[in-house]
């Protein structure tokens, strides 16, 4: 497979097989936590590193755990994983773990996660399952950091970022006029405008790509 | 486990065991990497305010391990200052429905170390004169320990109401922690004064206002009153020995009445009639002087009461 194909193929994929946008999994924590890029961002990389050492490790142990105790395996390691990072994240960066709540606690029950362990994790080696979890998490943070984009944008006006560790304002810019944001978008009605459009789009996306690869067999034929 | 078959009971629970003590023990590192960093970022949040209670203090937070000791709900956080004491975050009702957030500490003796606001938007000159630095309230806080009732302030009654009740809540938790002697301040049983005493007569038309002047000698507290005479208003500095129930002295700052009429019951000979008069007892008005003189008697009566706490 050559550079370019490998490429396009990885944006497909990012899109096409999205959790969050395709698939319609981990919707509540991002409803919930995408009103700035902070938070998308650090919610994504919680999810992208339980998700990939959730894979590596379930795909470690498939082989000797019989069918019907697999179930509480997985949760025991990715609650386990979900449990550490949160310390870590309640140590290194308090401002975040306080901003993001229980939905550090929650990543536990994402589907995204148990999913894609049941899923692919289970029936494949450490490799795929490794690069599995982490272009499912990498989608996932893609998702988060695009919807918080725009509630951030249209909520606040301002698009801004600070460090985790520190707390300290990296850039803030002002791209919208004082008096013209719609908080709405900080708001739950925004996060589900938000999300229905984006849903839309990637559909859109889906159904044209669809329509391509049907009209190239017709031709084919 | 190479003997076991995959499908056996003991094979299973061997495997659960295993992957569950394998997670224990990761998680009991994780833990022991990061608990004195989370605990240090925990207090590092409130360590500003608790320095202004026990300053240069080394702090601990020992929320969980006491907090079963508040039974009304209104203590959020309490902090060990090593060898100093103890310190009580707390929240409380006044007037604004908005609530307010206070801190408080009591050292080991139980003495009041210090009473700060966190947040407060109480009305402002009225309830926020509670939280005022250094003011009055502050200052007489400064003189109680966990033995003595906590005083409401005149003219704040729904905000000091509401610090009274969480600075009981406090004592009751330093009481249950050290066993010390703790005593609450709830509004003391009205006992019925026996009529044509200075407790029964009813002084509502005077308006009589007292606020806590100062407690430099305790148990000795000087209240400034204000009521309604003849003419306009009178101003005095009413002293009670707030044991006792007594008023020590009396002395009027402000005179509005009529000169030459009125002035008889502020006269040093009347005013020295109120030494050692208490809420069971009658005093006489002033002859010819009997509406000034009833300002004056409104104003001892207020302030006893202030001291009784009611």
């Amino acid at each position: 497979m050559s550079e370019t194909t490998r490429k396009e193929n990885f944006f497909t994929r990012l899109l096409t097989d999205n959790p969050v946008f395709g698939l319609y999994l981990g919707i509540c924590s991002t409803l919930a936590i995408t009103t700035n890029i902070n938070n998308a961002i650090g919610m994504g990389v919680a999810v992208t590193v339980v998700l990939t050492l959730s894979n590596i490790l379930v795909s470690a142990v498939r082989d000797i755990t019989p069918d019907d105790i697999h179930i509480p395996v997985y949760i025991v390691i990715i609650a386990t994983l979900v449990t550490i990072v949160g310390m870590l994240m309640q140590a290194y960066t308090p401002s975040l773990y306080s901003a993001l709540g229980a939905f550090i606690d929650l990543i536990v029950v994402n589907c995204i996660i148990l999913g894609r362990a049941e899923a692919f994790a289970s029936m494949n080696p450490i490799g795929p399952s490794a690069k599995d979890g982490l272009l499912m998490g990498i989608s996932y943070t893609v998702s988060l950091i695009a919807m918080s984009l725009v509630r951030q944008i249209l909520g606040t006006g301002i698009l801004s970022f600070s460090n985790p560790f520190t707390n300290q304002e990296i850039f803030a810019l002002r791209l919208i006029p004082k008096g013209f944001e719609i908080p709405m978008f900080s708001s739950q009605v925004g996060a589900f405008l938000t999300f229905a459009c984006l849903a839309a789009a990637i559909a859109a996306y889906k159904n044209s790509l669809a329509a391509k690869e049907k009209a190239k067999t017709k031709g084919a034929k | 486990m190479k003997n076991l078959n995959k499908d056996s009971a003991v094979y299973k629970m061997l495997l659960l065991g295993i992957v569950c003590g394998v997670c224990g023990l990761l998680l009991s590192g994780a833990n022991s990497l990061t608990a004195p960093l989370i605990e240090q970022n925990k207090l590092a949040t409130i360590k500003e305010k608790l320095e202004l209670i026990f300053p240069g203090g080394d702090f601990s937070d020992v929320t969980d391990q006491y907090i079963a000791l508040d039974e009304t709900g209104l203590v959020d956080g309490i902090y060990e200052a090593k060898d100093k004491g103890y310190i009580f975050t707390l929240h409380g009702t006044g007037y604004n429905s908005d609530g307010f957030t206070f801190i408080t500490g009591f050292d080991n003796d139980g003495k009041i170390a210090g009473f700060k606001a966190i947040e407060q938007k109480e009305t402002d000159g009225i309830g926020s004169r509670c939280f005022t630095d250094g003011g009055e309230y502050e200052q007489l806080m400064l003189t109680l320990t966990t033995a003595d009732p906590i005083p409401l302030l005149s003219g704040a009654t729904l905000t000091s109401t509401a610090i009274q009740k969480g600075m009981d809540a406090a004592k009751t938790v330093f009481g249950g922690i050290t066993g010390g002697a703790v005593v609450p301040s709830g509004p003391k049983e009205n006992t019925a004064a026996a009529e044509g005493t200075l407790g029964a007569e009813d002084f509502s038309a005077n308006e009589p206002y007292c606020t806590v002047w100062t407690n430099t000698d305790k148990p000795e507290y000087v209240y400034k009153c204000t009521a309604k005479g003849f003419e306009g208003t009178n101003q005095a500095l009413v002293t009670v020995n707030k044991d006792e129930g007594k008023i020590v002295a009396i002395e009027v700052t402000e005179f509005n009445d009529t000169e030459g009429v009125g002035d008889a019951a502020v006269a040093e000979a009347e005013l020295a009639r109120y030494a050692g008069l208490t809420l069971d007892q009658t005093i006489d008005a002033t002859s010819g002087a009997s509406l000034t003189s009833a300002s004056l008697r409104a104003m001892a009566a207020a302030a006893l009461e202030a001291a009784a706490g009611n």
